[in-house]
């Protein structure tokens, strides 16, 4: 779609008329145009007075949220960049084609040893201060039989960290070999989502176990190293890259 | 513990939800789990699956505070539009496996939608009732059936043998027309909070 095709869909996309193809479509021109987030963000305030029911809660219901919380990691410490999708020069996707798929093939090499991964990992995690609550997370995802796993791992060694996504989209960065990035620099995660990657949040420049957050069917998480702000757009190989399996 | 919370904005109870403070998301609960029920209730018809939207939107505002963004609308805008993003999602998830009769019950009770009625505030729903009135006929209805009745623009264009173009266009049209409604009828956005 061209820009005024686009602009005409904004008060659809507000009610979520707007097919899937679409929708992805215009977030990524919202991405870009302060203005038509800005437009966006008035129809769904005008929505949000047409929706303004009122029907009571039911009772009960309020418990079983609080219950659920207990199994539900608190906020993560990351902070999270827009998910935005990467420029798409045809030199850096190639780049990162390679690399996806090096990072594919070392995740199927790697799924045999996975299992001992984890439990390796998981004795980690057990070890560690069980108090934080990302790593509680961390290791319940790890657990999860319904969770999705990925190696991310460098040819040379240096890098190798587990990654578990639940299927709600939680997500969790398990370090094992993890140098810290150069002074005034960060690790920064992006998932592969229709061929397209997308910023996950900034891991800081010494992660330990974080969690983040992954809408969507991503097929592969990659990790690059940027300047502290982080980037919108990367210009960087990433350092490791794996599927998810 | 909750009464620590009673008094504050909406913005300082996300605030302390990323701080982890259980209290504040029950307090956020208390304001708008109405209105996000009412919603999800309203679009998915069944009390169950109206639950656990409910839920889930409370469960995400939890472990994604910052998602929010306070200088781009409400806390209830924004409950809101999680709320109906997600019960679209669940209703055309369950659109296959419904039948054509639940269907056209759908249909009939989104003819007679009456505003007035499910309003909490008298004062805004009169308000949105006349606001709502103001709009012309196909801008109204073509909002209507995709807000309420979950559809694309691409379904309403073919329930209403109107086309494609025209249906994205009173939707963008009307929503700003409502606008305008609501804000010379002395309604600001962001009240409702």
């Amino acid at each position: 779609m061209n820009p005024a095709e686009i602009e005409a869909l904004l008060g659809a996309y507000a009610l979520d008329a707007v097919s899937d193809d679409e929708r992805r479509e215009i977030e990524d021109y919202l991405a870009t145009d302060p203005r038509a987030r800005e437009e966006v963000a008035q129809h769904r305030e005008v929505a949000s007075m047409l929706a303004f029911t009122g029907a009571p809660a039911p009772d009960g219901l309020w418990d079983r949220i609080a219950a659920s919380l207990e199994e539900s990691p608190p906020p993560a410490e990351v902070s999270l960049a827009p998910v935005t999708r990467l420029a798409s020069e045809r030199a850096r996707r190639r780049r990162w084609t390679r690399l996806v798929a090096t990072g594919a093939a070392a995740a199927a090499v790697a799924i045999g040893l996975l299992t001992a991964e984890v439990v390796h990992l998981n004795h980690k995690v057990d070890s560690a201060a069980v108090a934080d609550p990302i790593e509680q997370g961390a290791q319940r995802a790890l657990k999860d039989p319904t969770a999705r796993l990925a190696h991310l791992a460098s040819a040379d060694g240096r890098y190798d960290v587990l990654a578990a996504l639940r299927p709600d989209g939680t997500g969790f960065l398990v370090p094992h070999k993890l140098p810290p990035a150069a002074e005034g620099h960060t690790y920064q995660l992006w998932g592969i989502l229709d061929g397209k990657p997308i910023s996950l949040g900034l891991l800081g420049r010494e992660p330990s176990v974080v969690s983040f957050r992954a809408d969507g069917p991503v097929t592969t998480l990659a990790v690059t190293e940027e300047d502290r702000h982080g980037a919108v757009v990367s210009t960087q190989t990433p350092v490791m890259a794996g599927d998810l399996v | 513990m909750r009464d620590d919370f009673a008094a504050v904005s909406d913005a300082t109870l996300v605030v302390a939800i990323g701080r982890y403070r259980q209290d504040a998301l029950a307090e956020a609960y208390r304001r708008h789990a109405g209105a996000v029920y009412g919603l999800a209730r309203r679009l998915l018809f069944e009390a169950a699956l109206a639950e656990e939207v409910v839920q889930e939107v409370f469960i995400r505002l939890w472990n994604n505070p910052d998602r929010f963004d306070s200088d781009r609308g409400t806390l209830r805008s924004y409950l809101l539009a999680q709320t109906h993003g997600r019960s679209v999602d669940l209703l055309r998830s369950e659109s296959a496996r419904r039948t054509r009769e639940e269907r056209q019950a759908r249909e009939t009770a989104e003819a007679g939608y009456d505003v007035e009625h499910e309003v909490w505030d008298l004062t805004t729903a009169e308000g949105v009732r006349t606001a709502m009135g103001r709009l012309p006929e196909p801008e109204r209805r073509a909002i209507q059936l995709a807000y309420f009745g979950g559809h694309t623009y691409r379904d309403v264009a073919e329930m209403l043998n109107e086309p494609e173009g025209t249906v994205k266009s009173r939707i963008r049209s009307g929503l700003k027309r409502l606008r305008a409604e609501l804000v010379a009828a002395g309604i600001r956005m962001g009240e409702l909070a």
